[in-house]
C-alpha cells in the first residue's frame, strides 16, 4: 500500500528579518506563515493527508506564545491534513522550551508532536521514526536509535531528522551529524531531513526538502516542498513542488557603461515571478563615469521601485570621472576651467589612488561636488 | 554711465526744488558750506538709481522733508551715447518714469522703468549693483565693498556690490572664472555640513541626522544588549531546567530512595540496640554503686554503736567523780561559813595587838623613876598614892605620883609627858578592849589561839578551792550536765537499738553479684569511639535523608520557578527580539557609517574647495591690485595692499613693513578707501560697466600733501571715469581741476 505525504522543513516561523526595512520584514514574516496554507493546498491537490516537518518549525525558542498559538491555529484550519512537527536546532525540545509551551496550551487535534525517540504510527503499517533534537547541539547522531527501533513486521519505516549529513555539504546550521547511510542501516523507506535550506537529494531514499519559503539570498534551491510516495517494497518517489511566495535572487554584474545594466534587466525578467514578489541582492563591479553613475542612481531608484527589494553592493564599483564629466562640470557653471574643475580633478586623483586612505571618501566628495555644482547651476538659472 | 543732471524736490532739506545741471565727463566738484545739502544730493542720487519708487516706511520717511511733502527725484544720464532721464516720485502717487531723451519719449513707467534702468546701469540682477561700490558716503570709509545691504529691506543681499565686483573680475580673469560657482558650492557644502556637524565641525550637530543616527544606534545596541541578556537568561534557565530535572530524577529514582532508606533503617536498628545495651549497663552501674553504699553504710552504723557505748561508760565515771567533788565542795563551804576565824578578823586582831603594843611601849619608854627609901622608922608613915608603903619603893612614873608622908605633907611628882602618856594609855586600853572583843567573836582565848583557828580556816578554804577547780576540770557544766549527756547518749543508743539489725555479710554478697553483672555488661558494650562513629553515621544518614527530601523539594521549587520565569519571559518575548534588534543595530550602524562617510566626504570637499580658493584668491585680486598699484605708488610711494575675503583690505605694506588695516590712521584708511574704489570703478568701467565715482565729502582726515596726491590720482583717473566730488572744503580741493558745479533752482514739470 502506497503512503503519500509531504516532506517539508525549516519553516522558521517568527523569523524577524530585521535587517530589512520594517514593512518588508513584516511581509516576509507573513509569507512564512502563509506557507502553511500553501503547503496544505499542495497536500490536498496531491491527496496527501500527512505533512511531516523535519525540524525548525519555529525560528527560536524565545518567541512569544502568541506566535506559537498562531502557528497551531493556522495548521488547525486545514483539518484534512495531519501535521507532524519535530523540533530542530532552532526549536529543540527542552523542558520549559517552545514545545513545552505548545503542550501547555495544547496542540490542535490534527497536529502530532514528535518530541521523543518514539515510533509514531501514521497509517496502517506506516511508522514514522522521528529524531527530535532536545538541545541545540546534542553532539551525537540522533538517528542512531532508528537502527534498532522495533516496528511491526512489514511496516513501512520513514525516518525524520534534522541536521547535517556526514560528509555532505558543510553549510548546514547545526553541528548535528547524521550518518549518511542511515536510511539503509535503519531499513528506512525514506529519510526526511531538515536543516539544509535548499532541496537536496543525498541519496535515493534520503532528501532535504529545504525551506518552503526562502529566507535569504540563496546559493542553493529554496522554496519547495517534496511530495513523497513510499511503500515497503519500492523505492520512494519524490516530486519537487514550488511553494514560495517571494523569489530571492542573487545577481552579480560588471558594469562599465550604463548599457551593461540592460543585461541585468534581462536576468530579472527570467526570474519567472511577478517583479513585486522578487528580492534581489546585486553585487556590482566595474567602473562608471560620474555622469553614468548618476544614471545608474536613477536606474537603481527605478528598479528599487519595480522589485520588492533591491539591495546593491556597489563597494567594488569604481567611479572614475572622465574629461566629459569635467567638461560638463565646467559647462554647468559657464566656464570650461575654474576652481571647481580644479577641485574635482584633485578629488578624482585621490579617489583613483587605491593606496590613499581617503580614496573612498574622495569618491563620495567628488559626487557631492558634482551634485552641488549642478544645484548651484540650477539656482543660477532659476 | 555718466550722470548729467540731478534734480530734487521735497527731498529732505530741499523743500523747494533744486538741481545740479550739467555734470561733465571727468571731475565735477560741488563745493559749498556745511548744511548746503551736498549729502542730501548724494542721497538723492541713491534714490534715483537704487531705491524703488514704491518704497515705504523708514526709507521713505528718511527722504521726506521736515515740512512734509512727497519726495521727487530726477536724474539725467548717458549710457553708450544715449541720453536718459529717470524720474521717481516717492510716497503718495509714487511713480517711476524712464524717458529716452535722445528721442524725447517715455519708454517705461514704474516697475518696468526700474527694470530697464537696472539694465542700463549695468546691474541686471539686482538693485544696488556696482553703483554703491564706488559711491563713497560722507566719512564712510571703505572697509570692504559696502555691505550689500538692500536700502529698502535693510537686509544683506545675496548678490550685490560684491557680486558685481566679482563678476567683473571674473570676466577679466580666466583662471578665476567660476569663483562665484566655487562660493556657491562652498556654501552648499557648508550648508550640508551644518546639517550634520557642529559649526566647529568637531562633532555631530545635536539632533542632526548623524547625532540622531548615532543615538538610535546606541539605543539599538542597548536594546540588543538587553535582549541578548534576556536570551542568555532564557538559555540559562532552559539549561538549568534540564540539569535540575536530571538531578531531580536521580534523587527521586525509586532505587536510590530505597537504598537510602535501608541504610538509615539498619543504622537506626543498630543504634537502638546499642542504646538498650547502654541503658542496661547504666542500670547495673547504678545497682553496683547502691550495693557498695549499703555495705559501707552498715559498717559505719556498727562502729557508731560501739563508740556510743564507750562514751557512756566514760560519762558515767565522770559523773561519779563530779558528784563526789560537789559533796566535798558543799562540806567545805559549810565549814567555812560556820568558822568565825576569818582572815579579816584575824587581821583586825593582829592590828589591834600591834596598836596595843605600840601604846604600851610608849607608856614604858618616858617614865620618871621615883625611888623611895624609907628610913627605919619611916615605915608606915609614907603612903604612896594613898597606899602606905612599908618598905622602900621604886617606881617609874609616867604621869605623876602622889607621895604622902604622914605628918609631913604630900608630895606629887609629875612626869614630864604626862598628857601623851595619858593618850597612850587610853589607846592601849581601847585596844585591849577591842582585842578582847575580837577574841571573843572568834571564840579564841588568846591571840595565839585565834591565830591557830585562823590558820585552820584558811586550810579549809584552800581545800574548797581545790575541789572546785577539779570539778570544773571534770565537769564544767556540773554533774547535772554530764547526767543529761548520759541521758542523751542512752536515748540515742536506744533509738539505734530499735533499727533492724544489719547483716553486713549478705549485703557484701549482693554487692559482689552487682559487680559481676556490671563487668559482664561493660564488656559487652562497643568502644566509645565505635559508639561515636555509629552516632555520626546515623546522624549523617538521617541528615542525608532530610537533605534529600529538602533537595527534592528545592529542586522541584526551583524548576517550577524557572519554568514560570521562563513562561513570563516567553510572554514578554524580549529574548526573541535578539535577531530583530541585531538587524536593527546593523541598519542603524549602516546609517551611522553612511552619515559619517558623508561628513568625511563633505569635510574633504570643503577642505579641497578652501585650498583651491586660497590659491585662486591671489589671482582673483590681481585685476584690482594691478589697477590699484600705480595709485598706491603715487600716494604712498612703494606700497602693496593686501586683501582678505570679500575684498576687505587686510593691510598695507610699505617699505617692507606690513601694517594691519585697523592700525592705520584714519587719513590713510580714508585715502586707501578712495583709491580702492577708484580701482574698482576703473575695473568695472573697463569690464563694460562704466560707473561714476561719487565721493561725498571725502578725505577729511587727509593732510594737504596727501590730499594733493589723491587729487592728482583722481584727475588722472578722470580721463576714463566720471568723478563727482561733493565737498565743503572748497579750498582743499582747489587744486583739483575739473568742472565746478553749483545748485540751481528747478521747476519740475507736472508731466509725470
Amino acid at each position: 500500500m502506497t503512503f503519500r505525504f509531504i516532506h517539508t522543513a525549516d519553516w522558521q516561523l517568527g523569523k524577524p528579518f530585521a535587517n530589512f526595512p520594517s514593512d518588508l520584514a513584516g511581509e516576509l514574516a507573513a509569507a512564512r506563515f502563509g506557507a502553511i496554507a500553501r503547503i496544505a493546498a499542495i497536500a490536498r491537490s496531491k491527496s496527501a493527508h500527512h505533512v511531516v516537518v523535519a525540524g525548525d518549525v519555529f525560528d527560536s525558542e524565545d518567541l512569544p506564545t502568541t506566535v506559537l498559538r498562531r502557528a497551531m491555529e493556522r495548521m488547525a484550519e486545514h483539518a484534512g491534513v495531519t501535521w507532524v512537527l519535530m523540533p530542530g536546532n532552532h526549536d529543540p525540545a527542552r523542558r520549559g522550551g517552545v514545545w513545552d509551551r505548545v503542550q501547555r496550551f495544547g496542540a490542535p487535534a490534527n497536529v502530532m508532536l514528535a518530541l521523543e525517540d518514539v515510533p509514531l504510527t501514521l497509517a496502517a503499517d506506516v511508522v514514522l521514526l522521528p529524531a527530535p533534537l532536545t538541545t541545540k547541539n546534542p553532539g551525537r547522531d540522533p538517528t542512531e536509535w532508528m537502527d534498532h527501533a522495533p516496528t511491526p513486521v512489514g511496516a513501512t519505516r520513514i525516518g525524520l531528522a534534522h541536521g547535517s549529513v556526514q560528509g555532505f555539504g558543510s553549510d548546514g546550521e547545526s553541528a548535528v551529524l547524521i550518518a549518511r547511510d542511515r536510511a539503509t542501516t535503519a531499513a528506512l523507506s525514506y529519510l526526511a531531513l531538515g536543516d539544509w535550506h535548499g532541496v537536496t537529494c543525498v541519496g535515493p531514499k534520503t532528501w532535504y526538502s529545504g525551506t518552503p519559503e526562502p529566507d535569504r539570498f540563496p546559493n542553493n534551491e529554496p522554496g519547495f516542498v517534496l511530495f513523497v510516495s513510499v511503500d515497503a517494497h519500492r523505492a520512494a518517489m519524490v516530486e519537487k513542488i514550488a511553494s514560495a511566495d517571494f523569489t530571492w535572487a542573487r545577481a552579480t554584474a560588471t558594469v562599465n557603461s550604463i548599457s551593461d545594466l540592460a543585461s541585468l534587466e534581462a536576468q530579472f525578467g527570467k526570474l519567472n515571478a511577478a517583479q513585486s514578489r522578487v528580492l534581489v541582492r546585486l553585487a556590482l563591479t566595474g567602473s562608471l563615469s560620474l555622469s553614468e553613475h548618476a544614471d545608474f542612481d536613477t536606474w537603481r531608484d527605478l528598479w528599487s521601485a519595480r522589485l520588492r527589494y533591491l539591495q546593491v553592493d556597489d563597494a567594488a564599483l569604481v567611479i572614475r570621472p572622465t574629461d566629459a564629466d569635467f567638461d560638463s562640470l565646467g559647462a554647468s557653471i559657464g566656464a570650461s576651467g575654474g576652481p571647481l574643475v580644479e577641485a574635482a580633478r584633485l578629488l578624482a586623483a585621490t579617489a583613483a589612488d587605491p593606496t590613499n586612505p581617503e580614496s573612498a571618501v574622495a569618491t563620495l566628495a567628488l559626487q557631492r561636488l558634482f551634485g552641488f555644482a549642478a544645484e548651484a547651476a540650477r539656482e543660477a538659472s532659476a | 554711465m555718466k550722470i548729467d543732471a540731478l534734480r530734487v524736490a521735497a527731498f529732505r532739506r530741499f523743500t523747494d526744488p533744486a538741481a545740479i545741471e550739467e555734470f561733465a565727463d571727468g571731475v565735477n566738484v560741488l563745493a559749498g558750506p556745511n548744511e548746503m545739502g551736498k549729502s542730501t544730493f548724494f542721497r538723492a542720487l541713491e534714490a534715483a538709481f537704487l531705491v524703488r519708487h514704491k518704497v515705504t516706511g523708514v526709507v521713505l520717511n528718511d527722504m521726506r522733508p521736515f515740512a512734509g511733502g512727497e519726495p521727487l527725484v530726477e536724474a539725467d544720464f548717458t549710457r553708450d551715447g544715449n541720453r536718459w532721464r529717470i524720474r521717481k516720485q516717492f510716497g503718495r502717487g509714487s511713480a517711476a518714469i524712464l524717458t529716452d531723451l535722445t528721442v524725447g519719449r517715455v519708454v517705461a513707467r514704474n516697475a518696468e522703468a526700474e527694470d530697464q534702468l537696472a539694465r542700463l546701469i549695468g546691474r541686471p540682477d539686482d538693485m544696488p549693483g556696482p553703483l554703491g561700490l564706488v559711491w563713497v558716503r560722507q566719512q564712510h570709509t571703505l572697509v570692504r565693498p559696502d555691505p550689500d545691504i538692500d536700502p529698502e529691506t535693510r537686509k544683506e543681499k545675496s548678490r550685490g556690490e560684491l557680486g558685481a565686483l566679482q563678476a567683473a573680475i571674473g570676466r577679466e580673469v580666466e583662471t578665476t572664472a567660476g569663483g562665484d560657482a566655487l562660493q556657491q558650492v562652498q556654501k552648499l557644502t557648508a550648508k550640508a555640513l551644518d546639517v550634520l556637524l557642529t559649526p566647529t565641525r568637531n562633532g555631530p550637530k545635536k539632533n542632526g541626522p548623524l547625532d540622531l543616527a548615532r543615538r538610535a544606534r546606541d539605543d539599538a545596541r542597548a536594546d540588543l544588549d538587553g535582549a541578548e541578556r534576556a536570551a542568555a537568561g532564557a538559555e540559562q534557565r532552559l539549561q538549568a531546567i534540564a540539569t535540575l530535572s536530571v538531578e531531580l530524577a536521580r534523587l527521586t529514582a525509586p532505587e536510590t530512595a530505597a537504598a537510602r532508606q535501608q541504610t538509615l533503617q539498619r543504622l537506626e536498628a543498630e543504634m537502638a540496640a546499642e542504646v538498650q545495651a547502654r541503658t542496661a549497663f547504666d542500670l547495673a552501674r547504678e545497682t553496683l554503686k547502691s550495693r557498695v553504699l549499703e555495705v559501707d553504710s552498715a559498717r559505719l552504723s556498727q562502729a557508731a554503736a560501739r563508740s556510743r557505748a564507750e562514751k557512756l561508760t566514760a560519762l558515767e565515771a565522770q559523773h561519779h567523780v563530779a558528784l563526789a567533788l560537789e559533796a566535798e565542795i558543799a562540806a567545805n563551804a559549810t565549814a567555812l561559813n560556820s568558822d568565825a576565824a576569818t582572815r579579816q578578823r584575824m587581821g583586825s586582831l593582829l592590828a589591834l595587838a600591834r596598836q596595843h603594843d605600840v601604846a604600851a611601849a610608849e607608856l614604858q619608854g618616858d617614865a620618871t623613876r621615883v625611888d623611895i627609901v624609907l628610913e627605919p622608922g619611916g615605915s608606915g608613915r609614907v603612903a604612896v598614892d594613898g597606899t602606905v608603903i612599908a618598905a622602900n619603893l621604886s617606881r617609874e612614873i609616867t604621869e605623876h605620883i602622889d607621895i604622902a608622908i604622914d605628918g609631913i605633907g604630900a608630895i606629887r611628882v609629875s612626869a614630864a609627858g604626862a598628857d601623851r602618856v595619858a593618850a597612850a594609855r587610853t589607846t592601849r586600853d581601847a585596844a585591849s578592849a577591842q582585842i578582847a572583843q575580837v577574841l571573843s567573836d572568834m571564840g579564841a582565848l588568846s591571840i595565839e589561839d585565834a591565830q591557830a583557828r585562823a590558820d585552820a580556816r584558811a586550810r579549809t578554804a584552800e581545800g574548797l578551792d581545790r575541789a572546785r577547780a577539779k570539778l570544773s576540770g571534770v565537769a564544767p557544766g556540773g554533774a547535772a550536765a554530764i547526767a543529761a549527756e548520759v541521758a542523751r547518749v542512752k536515748a540515742d543508743a536506744a533509738v539505734n537499738a530499735t533499727a533492724a539489725p544489719v547483716d553486713i555479710e549478705s549485703l557484701a554478697a549482693a554487692a559482689h553479684v552487682a559487680r559481676e553483672r556490671f563487668d559482664v555488661l561493660k564488656a559487652a558494650l562497643r568502644s566509645e569511639a565505635a559508639y561515636r562513629d555509629a552516632v555520626v553515621a546515623l546522624d549523617t544518614a538521617r541528615t542525608a535523608q532530610v537533605a534529600a527530601a529538602e533537595t527534592v523539594q528545592r529542586l522541584t521549587n526551583k524548576i517550577e520557578n524557572l519554568k514560570s520565569e521562563q513562561a513570563g519571559a516567553d510572554e514578554d518575548g524580549r529574548a526573541g527580539h535578539v535577531d530583530a534588534l541585531t538587524g536593527a543595530l546593523e541598519r542603524h550602524d549602516v546609517e551611522v557609517k553612511r552619515l559619517e562617510a558623508e561628513g568625511k566626504a563633505l569635510l574633504l570637499l570643503a577642505r579641497t574647495l578652501d585650498g583651491i580658493e586660497a590659491q585662486a584668491r591671489d589671482a582673483f585680486f590681481e585685476p584690482v591690485t594691478r589697477r590699484l598699484q600705480p595709485y598706491l605708488n603715487d600716494v604712498f610711494g612703494a606700497a602693496d595692499l593686501g586683501f582678505k575675503d570679500a575684498f576687505a583690505i587686510s593691510g598695507l605694506t610699505r617699505a617692507g613693513q606690513r601694517e594691519d588695516f585697523a592700525t592705520l590712521s584714519d587719513g590713510t584708511r580714508e585715502q586707501l578707501s578712495v583709491l580702492v574704489r577708484l580701482a574698482f570703478a576703473e575695473l568695472l568701467s573697463q569690464r563694460g560697466v562704466p560707473v561714476p565715482l561719487v565721493l561725498d565729502d571725502p578725505l577729511v582726515y587727509s593732510d594737504d600733501e596727501r590730499l594733493a596726491k589723491v587729487c592728482q590720482v583722481l584727475e588722472r583717473a578722470a580721463t576714463q571715469l566720471q568723478v563727482i566730488v561733493l565737498t565743503c572744503r572748497a579750498t582743499a580741493f582747489q587744486t583739483l581741476s575739473g568742472r565746478r558745479v553749483s545748485l540751481t533752482t528747478w521747476q519740475p514739470d507736472r508731466a509725470i
